[in-house]
């Protein structure tokens, strides 16, 4: 998967020819049902990534970002309108396909971290290669892999409570590469962080961008999405760019 | 995938000794009782067979029933051990006993017994053999004679460190008393068909009904059955034939070690089934408390299913595993009570000095009964944790 994103990279840097982009939604309504009342959180959201972006998605409490990001990380589904993902639809998708595009497509890095406590960083790691059904030894040596990429080869056998903030989100983000997905999306990944932390941990997504992964990192905070390439921004579930 | 599944169920547990140990309680309180029950309840079969076919499975006793008034004490006659002979078939040899309590009496030691007028077929249906001298033969029930053999108890109470061949015993009964000759001592028998044969006397059954005890009717026949004869179904026809002579079939009563056997079979049988049934509700019960941890378990890791989820778990990966650890919950239940079982039978069977015969059966029964609790139990619990909804267990606190 890397070498392709490489390949696209590459045939985009010497003549533009239009490649189709990695996330490509067209009108992306969402509607709850709260109570009686229908809360409308997108009301109509098209926009188009390309692959090996650096993008924030920015907005205030309630604006609906959150609800955008659910889409793109194929934890929900859209009301209406479509979502296309690495020339995927993945809007009519049923919950098996969701979560076989989740473990395939996507790498999750959270503001609380979300790592498993009862387990090690290493198994942590190692989880989502359980699910994409590769064999033990594989997921031990890919993961290990991962884990020395954000500089943590020497905590395998340690729990996520014996690190730091910073360390249990590095355990985050190599989670989330082990797969080797084409799209890192990352929710307030240094809310929880004290500034100087955050940015070590900024500098590793930039490290990742570069490497030729898509990063979106999901914040309210003008200080990240200054960091960032390109930045949208969510109002009253509508995008103003 | 499965045994990740069961690294993480026993990972929970291990997090949670206490809660586990309680919620796979139910389980093996209801694997030790099955397994204790169907044990102890095959032993208790076992060795009644055992008992059985120790004291001889070849002996059909018959006696006046419930409703035998004059009328049919009167049919009871010598004559009538002869043609019962010759008219039903398996049977070998037909024994007329009268039997009554008496006091044996020997210098100053006497002893309370039941004394057995018998002829000299007796020996051969019961198998039983004399100690020392000779038990009654035809000639004494010919000439009435005034002769008697000794249990091997009542030989040793009698004449403690004595030969009491050829001395008198008297045997007394509402202030008569009538002097016997001892020819022989029995040896030690086991106990059967109502017969303590260690503690009866022997006398000729001439001798009794025409001297000791006048009567015209017989007490009871005890009919020897030829060895190739099945002796239910003979027992069957000589009962065929006591409802012809009597036409009542509470008249009379037709009784073997074999039909008692089959009785006693019957009730230990009925018993199990029925405490074992009572032991597989507690398993469901158990099964109850299992689904009501799961569920308990679920709801407290509502984030990890999320988290999980996230990671590219499909609903069916999570199922797995809720489903993974519930089985294994009750599997451990299970094996748990196996041993237990085991040893508790074990203990009783040793207590009562029954021979321990484990079922392989209730064993493999209660693996697969433990499991299936375990599924059925498992199910609707996983099921929910697979049908939460990413974002709302993510989102979970």
């Amino acid at each position: 998967m890397t070498t392709r994103t490489l390949v696209d990279e590459e045939i985009r840097t010497e003549e533009p020819v239009k490649v189709m982009p990695i996330i490509h939604a067209v009108n992306l309504k969402r509607d709850y049902l709260l109570g009686q009342t229908v809360v409308r959180a997108l009301r109509g959201v098209s926009l188009d990534i390309e692959r090996g972006e650096l993008l924030s998605i920015m907005g205030p409490s309630g604006s609906g970002k959150s609800t955008l990001m659910h889409l793109i990380g194929c934890l929900d589904t859209p009301t209406s309108g479509s979502l296309v993902l690495d020339s995927t639809d993945v809007s009519r998708m049923n919950e098996e396909e969701l979560a076989y595009t989740r473990n395939r497509k996507i790498g999750f890095v959270f503001q609380q971290f979300n790592l498993l406590y009862r387990m090690t960083v290493l198994d942590n790691v190692m989880t989502p290669l359980m699910y994409a059904g590769v064999d033990q030894k594989e997921r031990k040596i890919r993961a290990a892999d991962a884990l020395d990429r954000v500089g943590l080869l020497n905590r395998l056998s340690h729990r996520p409570s014996e690190l730091s903030g910073g360390q249990r989100q590095r355990v985050a983000i190599a989670r989330a590469l082990v797969t080797e997905p084409s799209i890192i999306l990352a929710d307030e990944p240094t809310g929880a962080l004290d500034t100087d932390t955050g940015k070590t941990i900024l500098d590793l997504f930039t490290r990742i961008n570069d490497e030729g992964k898509t990063v979106i990192v999901v914040t309210h905070d003008p200080d990240i999405s200054r960091f960032c390439k390109r930045n949208v921004t969510l109002r009253d579930g509508l995008l103003e760019e | 995938m499965f045994f990740e599944n069961l690294k993480l169920g026993f990972k929970d547990f291990g997090s949670n000794k206490l809660r586990t140990a309680l919620s796979v309680l139910g389980i093996v309180i209801g694997v030790t009782s099955v397994i204790t029950i169907t044990t102890l309840g095959g032993s208790a079969t076992t060795s009644i067979q055992e008992e059985v076919e120790d004291a001889g499975l070849n002996v059909i006793v018959v006696f006046p029933g419930r409703d035998s008034d004059r009328e049919v004490r009167r049919l009871f006659t010598q004559e009538l051990a002869k043609e019962i002979k010759e008219a039903v078939d398996g049977v070998q040899n037909v024994l007329p006993i009268n039997s009554g309590g008496y006091l044996v009496r020997f210098g100053k030691n006497s002893y309370e017994s039941t004394v057995y007028g018998v002829d000299d077929g007796f020996q051969s249906v019961f198998c039983c053999e004399t100690e020392s001298g000779s038990f009654i033969d035809s000639r004494d029930n010919d000439r009435r004679k005034s002769v008697i053999v000794l249990g091997a108890e009542i030989g040793s109470e009698l004449f403690p460190g004595e030969d009491a061949l050829g001395k008198h015993v008297r045997v007394f009964r509402d202030g008569t008393a009538r002097s016997f000759k001892v020819v022989g001592v029995m040896k030690s028998r086991t106990e059967t068909m109502r017969i303590d044969f260690d503690t009866s006397v022997y006398i000729p059954y001439s001798t009794y009904t025409q001297r000791l005890h006048r009567v015209e009717h017989v007490d009871s026949y005890f009919i020897g059955t030829a060895e190739d004869a099945d002796v239910l179904e003979t027992a069957d026809r000589v009962g065929d034939f006591f409802l012809d002579l009597t036409g009542n079939s509470e008249a009379y009563r037709v009784m073997s070690p074999a039909t008692m056997a089959e009785m006693y079979t019957g009730i230990t049988e009925t018993l199990n089934l029925f405490l074992t049934g009572v032991a597989a509700i507690s398993l469901i019960v158990g099964g109850i408390g299992i689904m009501n941890i799961m569920l308990v378990s679920v709801a407290e890791r509502t984030k990890e299913i999320g988290i999980r989820k996230a990671l590219g778990a499909s609903p069916r990966a999570i199922r797995g595993q809720f489903l993974t650890e519930a089985v294994i919950l009750t599997a451990m239940g299970g094996f748990i009570g196996m041993v237990l079982g085991s040893g508790l039978s074990f203990m009783g069977t040793s207590l009562l000095r029954w021979s321990f015969a484990p079922r392989p059966v209730a064993y493999l029964l209660s693996v697969v009964f433990s499991c299936s609790v375990g599924i059925f139990f498992g199910l609707y619990p996983a099921h929910r944790a697979s049908k939460l909804k990413p974002v709302d267990a993510l989102s979970f606190e």
